[in-house]
């Protein structure tokens, strides 16, 4: 198993590193260096001395090194933790994304927790009852669950709760430690809308990975022992349709991820998506390139669980 | 071809037949009903937007500040946004950039893709091991993350927008199209020709490609909706199409601050958006159920 951790391990490296140098790429794409964005705030220049402040400015931030050098310095910062400055603010950007991880740590969280609560049984109850009513009804459900889009699911849910009935409020945020009450109130609708979008993937997977399952033979077998039909569902088939399960776990933390910047764009909840959104439009690179580098490691991380766990639960894979 | 086998050539030195492959397709696509469902969908789409200069009854950024924020009626079929502008013209034109996102950019990068894995999987050794490690890489970020990055670094615009899903669709492709070269390459209708002297080129395109078609055209097919919902995220957010271009995520958004006033706005293009990625889920669905029914649980 350790060998098996390591090498998994080992096959990540090659892709962080393509990943860095892509991110590196991207920066490299930005409209203005830093030190075209310094010499912007003075003004009066003759265009001679603009490009002489330019150049010493360059030199300074080590901007007219070679190129490969420069990445290297600059993944030599990132990886001690060191994301840099806002340009607008000046503050660090780890501390700008420490203070907001902790509200979409929350929508995250409750999110995934609502959406495999409702997929999982949902699609054991479908799969159960495979071309019945209830499944019929559940592939209805999950095909209107993959094809609505979440910014329309939002807007309607605001719509119908807060705008009609006034039962939850539109938009803001209240810290838990605040008010609770409250703060469980404005995160239902981000909760409902981004849990309910990724529900529709898993609750399919989970039909299609237990029918699977459940055509194996030793589920005849289990029958035949006159198990009863709980433990041929559960201990039997379950078991083993968690594993493509797992699969679709890491992908949907991705989609998460994604969605978070538009939930909480539309839901004015601060969080690290609308803290990136916001510095996109202020051109504030420095965050954006912060909370994309951030993301994106959580979701290498996050699959690199995944294989873990599919290693531990299934031996097949360790030793191929 | 059966002339050949006569002769008593064995069965694995003959390519697979493909003669009539697009007829049996349409054929079998006649018993998916969902399909059907799915075609009829997208064609309304398509109506909308090649027709808009026909049917859209006003032009699309003509701001009418006497009729601002009017309720759906007889004049304005779906009301008025905070412009005096015609939603429902809006929505016609609108559906040219997701069309636009939907199916040629996914073509293209289909394309794209192919064209990288037929040459890993094919050259083998350090090109295949860089190109897929690059593919790797690229999918490797979370999607939306990644397209709002590309957007936001690039600058937002259309081009740019459609640059970014580009770059979430093509490494799926490559992988796929190099697996498939990976196995085919060693059959033995590929030896075959190879031991006559046919160039790589010749073997890539008249045997490897067709024959790792299917697959291809099922990713692309499945790709397709969810391109839409990339195109009108990238809009909602303002990184896509700039104003006053119309397009369905920007509508959403523009209608969002008077949802209580003029709720019509953001509850149509929404609506639209909807249908469109509907019908291209079915769709999807339902090229992949012919040709490639391996999948059909996945």
């Amino acid at each position: 198993m350790t060998g098996y951790v390591v090498r998994r391990f080992l096959m990540m490296v090659p892709v962080v590193l393509m990943v860095t140098m892509l991110l590196f790429v991207l920066r490299q794409a930005t409209p203005g260096d830093p030190a075209t964005v310094a010499v912007g705030e003075t003004s009066g220049l003759t265009s001679a001395e603009y490009e002489q402040t330019l150049q010493q400015l360059r030199a300074r931030y080590g901007l007219n090194r070679p190129i490969f050098v420069q990445y290297l310095d600059w993944l030599g910062q990132m990886s001690i933790g060191d994301l840099g400055r806002s340009y607008r603010s000046n503050q660090p950007v780890r501390d700008a994304i420490q203070q907001r991880l902790p509200v979409t740590f929350e929508l995250g969280f409750l999110s995934l927790l609502l959406g495999w609560s409702i997929a999982v049984p949902a699609g054991v109850v479908a799969a159960r009852n495979r071309n019945k009513i209830q499944d019929l009804g559940a592939n209805f459900v999950g095909l209107l669950g993959l094809s609505l889009p979440s910014i329309w699911v939002a807007f309607v849910f605001i719509y119908v709760f807060a705008v009609r009935f006034h039962w939850l409020p539109p938009s803001g945020f209240v810290p838990f430690l605040d008010n609770p009450t409250q703060n469980l109130k404005s995160m239902a609708l981000p909760v409902i809308t981004l849990g309910t979008s990724g529900a529709a993937v898993i609750m399919r997977f989970t039909r299609s990975s237990l029918l699977e399952a459940m055509s194996q033979d030793y589920m005849r077998t289990a029958r035949a022992k006159g198990l009863s039909e709980r433990a041929i569902v559960w201990r039997h088939g379950m078991r083993n349709a968690l594993i493509p399960l797992i699969t679709i776990a890491g992908l949907e933390f991705g989609g998460l991820l994604g969605g978070a910047f538009i939930i909480e764009e539309i839901f004015a909840l601060p969080g690290m998506g609308k803290l990136a959104v916001d510095a996109i439009y202020a051109r504030d690179y420095p965050i954006v390139q912060g909370v994309v580098l951030l993301t994106t490691v959580a979701y290498l991380l996050a699959n690199f669980a995944v294989d873990v766990a599919y290693g531990m639960l299934d031996p097949r894979i360790r030793y191929a | 071809m059966s002339t050949i086998a006569a002769a008593g050539v064995p069965d694995t030195l003959v390519r697979p037949a493909r003669r009539n492959r697009f007829v049996g397709f349409l054929s079998a696509f006649r018993r998916q009903r969902l399909g059907i469902v799915g075609v009829m969908l997208l064609s309304l789409t398509v109506i909308a937007a090649i027709g808009a200069p026909w049917i859209a009854p006003y032009s699309p950024n003509k701001i009418d500040a006497l009729h601002v924020l009017q309720s759906p009626g007889m004049h304005h079929l779906l009301g008025t946004d905070s412009l005096g502008r015609d939603v429902f013209s809006r929505i016609l034109y609108g559906a040219r950039v997701s069309l636009y996102a939907g199916f040629v950019v996914v073509s293209v990068s289909m394309i794209i893709g192919t064209a990288i894995g037929l040459v890993a999987g094919y050259a083998g050794g350090i090109t295949d091991a860089v190109l897929m490690r690059l593919m790797d890489a690229l999918l490797a970020f979370p999607g939306l993350v990644f397209a709002i990055a590309i957007t936001a670094a690039l600058g937002p615009n259309l081009t740019n927008a459609m640059i970014a899903i580009a770059v979430l669709s093509f490494p799926g492709a490559a992988r796929i199209a190099r697996g498939e070269t990976l196995s085919l390459r060693e059959r033995d209708f590929v030896l075959a020709e190879r031991v006559l002297g046919a160039s790589p080129v010749r073997i890539l395109f008249r045997h490897i490609l067709p024959n790792a078609l299917a697959p291809i055209i099922v990713l692309g097919s499945l790709r397709v909706g969810g391109a839409i919902l990339i195109e009108t995220s990238l809009s909602f957010l303002g990184l896509g199409v700039q104003p006053p271009t119309a397009s369905w995520g920007a509508m959403v958004n523009e209608g969002s601050a008077f949802l209580e006033r003029a709720p019509w706005i953001s509850m149509a293009s929404g609506g639209a958006i909807f249908l469109a990625v509907m019908g291209a889920n079915l769709l999807g669905d339902a090229v992949r159920d012919i040709l490639d029914p391996r999948l059909r649980n996945a």
